[in-house]
C-alpha cells in the first residue's frame, strides 16, 4: 500500500486501460476498451451504464481479474495486476473480489451450500460450512441450503450467487447485470441485499446495469460508450437520500471504519448502532494460508 | 485446495455421470483382467514345465547313441567310480513295445528292459512289491514291474503282485507296481523288465561280439553341482572305450539344459502375453483420455466458474487428473478381482484342448494396479492441462 492513508487510497486504480480482442487470425481487432482511466475508493457504490457492446462487461472482467488488459495498468488494493502470475490472479479472485454474474453461474450439481463454499475451498478457508450457512441466511435462503440450483427460482439462484460472492468478505463486490433476468420484486430484493452490504459492511460495490432504477441506488454513475468513459458523475438523488437508516455519508463512513471486523450475519440480526456487538459471531480475517 | 477437497470434488464429478464413468472403467477392467489372467497363465505354465522336468531330477543326464551302439560294456565303464567319480549311478535301458495280456484284459504298452539302478536314477518309487533285482538281470528272469496305469487297466484295484501276465505271449510274473508319478518320463503307462530278458527274449536284434546293446543310458550325477564334471567324465570314458579320434558317436543330454531352454521359451511367452495384455490396457488408457477430453469440453463452463471462484491451474489439473486416476484405479481394482477369479477358475481345467495352469503371485496384482494408476496419470494429464489452460472468460461464456 502507498504511504497515504488507507482511506484515501483507491481500491481500484485503472490507468489508460485498453482491451483489444483479436479475431480470426488477428486481422480483425475489436477495441472493447480504449484508454479507460478510473479510480474507485474503498466503500463506494458505483454503477456502470452504457449501450450494449460499449465494454461494460470487459471492464468488469478486468476489475475482477478474470481478464487482463492489453495495455495500461490496473492496481487493486495497491497491487499491480499486469505483473501477476496466474496463481496470484486466482488468489485475488478467491479473496479480494466477489463476482455476481447475470446468469448466476452456479454449479448445477452442487447444493446451494456447496456452491457458496466453493470460493472458500480454493482459498483454504476454515469454518467453511458455518460461513456458507451465515451467508445464505444473509440472503434469506436459510431454508434452501440443500437445494440444487435447478430446484431454486431465478431470484433465489441469484441470491445464492450473491451469497457465494460475499461469503469471502471481498473488498469489492462486482455484479454484471445482477438483475437482468429478474422481475421487479426480485430485483428490489437483490438490490436491497447489495445496498446493505455496501452500507453496513462497507464493501465497495460496482454494478453494471441498463436500468435507471438500479443505477439510482449507486452514489456514482459511470457511463461507457465504445470503450470510452463518456460520463462519470455522482448520483445526486442517491447522495441526498437520508431516509435509509444506514444511508448517507455517515453510515458509510462508519461501515468503512469497521471493515476489519466485518460480519457475515443474517440481515435482521445486525444492530446498526453496534456493528461490533458481542452477540454476533465474528468471521473476519481468519483466513488460513 | 486440500487433498480431501480434491478427492471429494473428483468423486463428486465422477458420480454425476455414472454411465460414462462405468464405460471408461470397463476398458481398464478388461485390460487389467487380461494382464492378470495372461500373466498368471504364463507363471502357471512355467511352474508346470519346471515341475515336470524336475520330476526327473535335475542331476539326470541321458546318453544316447548317435553312431555305434552303446553297450552294457559302456554302462560298466561309466559305472566304475575310478574313472567317473562324479557319477552316482548308471541305468541303461532297452525299449520295446509289447502286448500285455491277462485273462481277457489286453493292453499295449512300452516295455523297457532296465537294471536295478533304474529305480534310483529315475526317481521312481514302488507302490507295492519289489523292483527288479540284480539276480533277475543275471538270470534273465521273466519278471515284470508294472506302471500304475497298466496295473489299474489290467487288475483294477487288486494287488497284481505275483500274478502272471503274458507279454508278447511269454509268461511274466509281476513282482511290483510303481507308484504313480506325473511329469516327463512318467512310467505310469509302461512296464519294466530285466534288461537281459528284454534283450534275449523280447528283442530280435543282436550285435556282433555278443555284447548287449542299449538304447539309452541314464546317468545320475552325484549332485547338481557336479553335472558338468560328470558330462566330461562320460565323454572321456566313452571316447576311450569307443576308440574315437574325431566326432563323437553319442550325445549327452543335460536335464538342466533342457529345463533352461524350456524356461527361456516360456519366459518369452510370458513377456509376449504380458505385452498383448499391456496393449489392451493401453487401449483402455486411451479410452480414459478420450472420456476425459470429452468431459473437459463438456464442463468448460464449470471450469470457468471454478476459475472465477479462485481455482488455480494446479487445482483444475489436480481435479481432472484425480478423476482419471480414480477411474483407472477403480477399474484396476475391479480388474484385479476379475482377473484373479478368472485365473482361479481356469486353473487345472481342460479348455480348448489344453490343460491350463495358472499361478497368481502377489506381484501380479500389484504390478497391474501400479500400471493402471500410471495409465490414469499418463492419459489424464493432457486433458487436465487442457482444462487448466482455459481462459476463464471464454470458459464462462461457453455454451
Ligand atoms: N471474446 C471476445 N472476442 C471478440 N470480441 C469481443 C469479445 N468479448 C467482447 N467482445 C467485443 O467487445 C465489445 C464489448 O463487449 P462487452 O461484452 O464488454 O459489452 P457490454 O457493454 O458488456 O455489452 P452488453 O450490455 O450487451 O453486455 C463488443 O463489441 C464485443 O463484441
Ligand atoms: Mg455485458
Amino acid at each position: 500500500m502507498p504511504a497515504t492513508s488507507a482511506n484515501d487510497a483507491p481500491v481500484i486504480q485503472i490507468r489508460d486501460v485498453t482491451k483489444i480482442y483479436e479475431m480470426g487470425d488477428g486481422t480483425i481487432q475489436v477495441r472493447a476498451l480504449d484508454g479507460v482511466s478510473l479510480d474507485i475508493s474503498d466503500g463506494e457504490y458505483v454503477a456502470i451504464m452504457g449501450a450494449s457492446g460499449s465494454g461494460k462487461s470487459t471492464l468488469m472482467n478486468i476489475i475482477g481479474c478474470l481478464d487482463v488488459p492489453t495495455q495500461g495498468t490496473y492496481q487493486i488494493d495497491g497491487q499491480a495486476v499486469e505483473s501477476m502470475s496466474n496463481d496470484r490472479l486466482a488468489d485475488i479472485r478467491s479473496r479480494k473480489v466477489g463476482f455476481v454474474f447475470q446468469t448466476h453461474n452456479l454449479l448445477p450439481r452442487l447444493t446451494a451450500l456447496a456452491n457458496v463454499e466453493l470460493p472458500m475451498m480454493y482459498g483454504h478457508w476454515p469454518n467453511r460450512r458455518q460461513r456458507a450457512e451465515n451467508a445464505l441466511e444473509l440472503v434469506n435462503l436459510a431454508d434452501r441450503m440443500d437445494h440444487r440450483p435447478t430446484e431454486l427460482s431465478g431470484g433465489q439462484q441469484q441470491r445464492v450467487g450473491i451469497a457465494r460472492a460475499l461469503v469471502k468478505e471481498p473488498s469489492v463486490l462486482l455484479a454484471d447485470e445482477p438483475t437482468g433476468n429478474l422481475d421487479t420484486s426480485n430485483t428490489a430484493e437483490i438490490l436491497n441485499i447489495i445496498s446493505d452490504l455496501n452500507h453496513q459492511n462497507g464493501i465497495t460495490v460496482i454494478v453494471v446495469t441498463h436500468e435507471q432504477d438500479v443505477a439510482a441506488r449507486a452514489d456514482r454513475v459511470i457511463t461507457l460508450s465504445d470503450g470510452h468513459i463518456i460520463a462519470d458523475e455522482p448520483n445526486g438523488a442517491r447522495s441526498a437520500d437520508e431516509s435509509s437508516p444506514f444511508g448517507g455519508e455517515r453510515g458509510r463512513e462508519r461501515a468503512k471504519r469497521d471493515r476489519r471486523g466485518m460480519r457475515v450475519e443474517p440481515r435482521g440480526k445486525v444492530d446498526a448502532g453496534d456493528i461490533q456487538g458481542s452477540a454476533t459471531v465474528a468471521v473476519g480475517d481468519h483466513r488460513s494460508d | 485446495m486440500s487433498p480431501l477437497d480434491i478427492i471429494r470434488t473428483s468423486l463428486y464429478s465422477l458420480s454425476s455421470n455414472r454411465l460414462r464413468a462405468a464405460l471408461a472403467l470397463l476398458g481398464i477392467v478388461l485390460g487389467v483382467c487380461s494382464v492378470i489372467t495372461l500373466m498368471s497363465i504364463g507363471r502357471g505354465s512355467t511352474d508346470r514345465i519346471t515341475e515336470l522336468i524336475q520330476g526327473l531330477g535335475s542331476n539326470l543326464l541321458t546318453v544316447v547313441p548317435t553312431g555305434a551302439p552303446l553297450t552294457l560294456a559302456d554302462v560298466d565303464a561309466l559305472g566304475d567310480p575310478l574313472y567317473t567319480p562324479s557319477i552316482k549311478a548308471v541305468a541303461p535301458q532297452i525299449g520295446t513295445f509289447g502286448t500285455i495280456h491277462i485273462n481277457n484284459n489286453t493292453t499295449q504298452a512300452p516295455v523297457n528292459g532296465v537294471t536295478p539302478e533304474f529305480l534310483q536314477v529315475r526317481n521312481l518309487e514302488m507302490a507295492t512289491g519289489t523292483f527288479i533285482g540284480a539276480p533277475h538281470v543275471e538270470s534273465r528272469a521273466e519278471v515284470v514291474v508294472l506302471g500304475s496305469q497298466i496295473s489299474e487297466d489290467l487288475f483294477g484295484n487288486q494287488d497284481p503282485t505275483n500274478a502272471e501276465v503274458r507279454i508278447n505271449g511269454r509268461r511274466f510274473r509281476v513282482v511290483g507296481v510303481l507308484a504313480s508319478q506325473t511329469g516327463f518320463g512318467s512310467m505310469d503307462d509302461q512296464a519294466l523288465i530285466p534288461i537281459t530278458t528284454a534283450y534275449y527274449r523280447l528283442s530280435g536284434q543282436r550285435i556282433p561280439g555278443g555284447n548287449i546293446s542299449v538304447e539309452q543310458i541314464s546317468v545320475q550325477a552325484s549332485d547338481v553341482d557336479s553335472v558338468d564334471q560328470a558330462i566330461e567324465e562320460i565323454e572321456t570314458v566313452l571316447r576311450l572305450s569307443h576308440r574315437l579320434t574325431d566326432a563323437d558317436d553319442f550325445t549327452v543330454f543335460n536335464q538342466q539344459e533342457i529345463l533352461d531352454t524350456f524356461e527361456e521359451t516360456n519366459q518369452t511367452l510370458v513377456v509376449f502375453l504380458g505385452a498383448v495384455a499391456g496393449i489392451s490396457l493401453l487401449v483402455g488408457g486411451i479410452g480414459i483420455m478420450n472420456i476425459m477430453l470429452v468431459s473437459v469440453t463438456e464442463r468448460t463452463r464449470e471450469i470457468g466458474i471454478r476459475q472465477a471462484m479462485g481455482a488455480k491451474r494446479r487445482d483444475i489439473v489436480a481435479q481432472f487428473v484425480t478423476e482419471a486416476v480414480f477411474l483407472t484405479f477403480g477399474g484396476g481394482i475391479i480388474g484385479v478381482v476379475a482377473g484373479i477369479t478368472l485365473a482361479t477358475v481356469i486353473d487345472g481345467r481342460f479348455l480348448i484342448g489344453a490343460e491350463w495352469n495358472t499361478r497368481v503371485t502377489n506381484d501380479i496384482p500389484l504390478i497391474a494396479l501400479i500400471v493402471s494408476v500410471a495409465v490414469g496419470l499418463f492419459f489424464g494429464i493432457y486433458p487436465a492441462v487442457r482444462a487448466a489452460r482455459l481462459n476463464p472468460i471464454e470458459a464462462l461464456r461457453y455454451e
